[in-house]
């Protein structure tokens, strides 16, 4: 049940990606490609979630999900601050 | 929230486009400059001029009309462009014009309106539709 | 290091979801109030959760309110999709 929710929020991420950065690369509004970056990283995130569960089960994948996760959000934070122009 | 008084008098297409598409008031008020004399070459000194600016700051938004493929350079005359955009931008860009004309304030705001551009770019990404 | 990253990612979210709930309050798109939401429910998801249950992401309460969150985001883009030129 959580690899299924973790699957489609990992593809739910990948498809906001690749509709932002599909966008930027026709616009290129630089927001877009932070917010591309973010939700990359975001599907990142939720497929070392279900890698930390099913695949490398003696190593603690936390860190790193954490991590991929703060970075995601911090992307997009820095694009609607900095492109705010 | 009381609503905008002057939303009704933009058109939804063109208020789309003057977030989208126009970065600032000198560009508009460049853009007017050169449409008003179609297809004849324009130096950027005049710009200058008409707009009370710098040089630099007229060739920099000489550049920026270049670049969105509203005037094209003159062969031959280095810091000369002519008004030369396709069908559909010329056709957008004279509803702005006119929206900028009856509407200055309405549009003016819009223009400075960062917010509304920053969520409209963002909105757009994700129209599956390119309309 | 878990707890600071947790709480920078709440603190991040937050920021996030305002900048979105502001692009509602000026456009009145629903679109973007889905989005704030979405990002405020992930932010304090985490925290919420690693209080009770620790890192354990298998827990089925963390999971469902997740899904929650990306489900918010998957309907507001069905959303914009679906209605032509409606003014919101």
């Amino acid at each position: 049940m959580a690899a299924i929710i973790y699957s489609l929020c990992a593809l739910t991420c990948i498809a906001c990606a690749v509709l932002l950065l599909r966008s930027y690369g026709r616009t290129r509004f630089r927001m877009l490609f932070w917010a591309g970056l973010c939700f990359s990283m975001l599907a990142v995130s939720n497929v070392l979630n279900m890698l930390d569960r099913y695949i490398f089960r003696d190593v603690d994948l936390a860190p790193a999900r954490l991590a991929t996760a703060l970075v995601a959000v911090l992307l997009i934070v820095f694009g609607l601050i900095w492109e705010g122009e | 929230m009381t609503p905008d008084p002057d939303r009704g008098a933009i058109a939804d297409d063109v208020r789309r486009f003057i977030l989208t598409s126009i970065p600032s008031v000198p560009f508009m008020e460049a853009m007017l400059l050169f449409k008003a004399l179609p297809g004849q070459p324009v130096e950027t000194r005049s710009i200058a001029e008409r707009l009370y600016i710098g040089e630099k700051q007229a060739a920099a938004l000489v550049d920026q009309l270049c670049e969105a493929g509203v005037v094209a350079p003159v062969e031959g005359s280095p810091s000369t462009h002519r008004y030369a955009p396709p069908a559909d931008l010329a056709a957008m860009l004279d509803r702005a014009a006119h929206a900028y004309v009856d509407n200055l304030i309405g549009v003016t705001r819009l223009i400075h309106s960062r917010t509304g551009r920053m969520a409209h770019q963002f909105a757009d990404a994700f129209k599956l539709r390119k309309d | 290091m878990n707890e600071m990253m947790i709480g920078a990612i709440a603190a991040a979210s937050f920021a996030a979801g305002l900048f979105f709930f502001r692009f509602w309050r000026s456009t009145h798109d629903r679109f973007f109030l889905l989005f704030a939401l979405s990002f405020w429910i992930e932010g304090v998801n985490r925290v919420m959760l690693y209080e009770t249950v620790g890192l354990n992401e298998e827990a089925p309460v963390y999971y469902l309110i997740r899904l929650v969150a990306y489900g918010l985001i998957l309907a507001a883009i069905v959303d914009k999709n679906r209605a032509p030129r409606r003014r919101k």
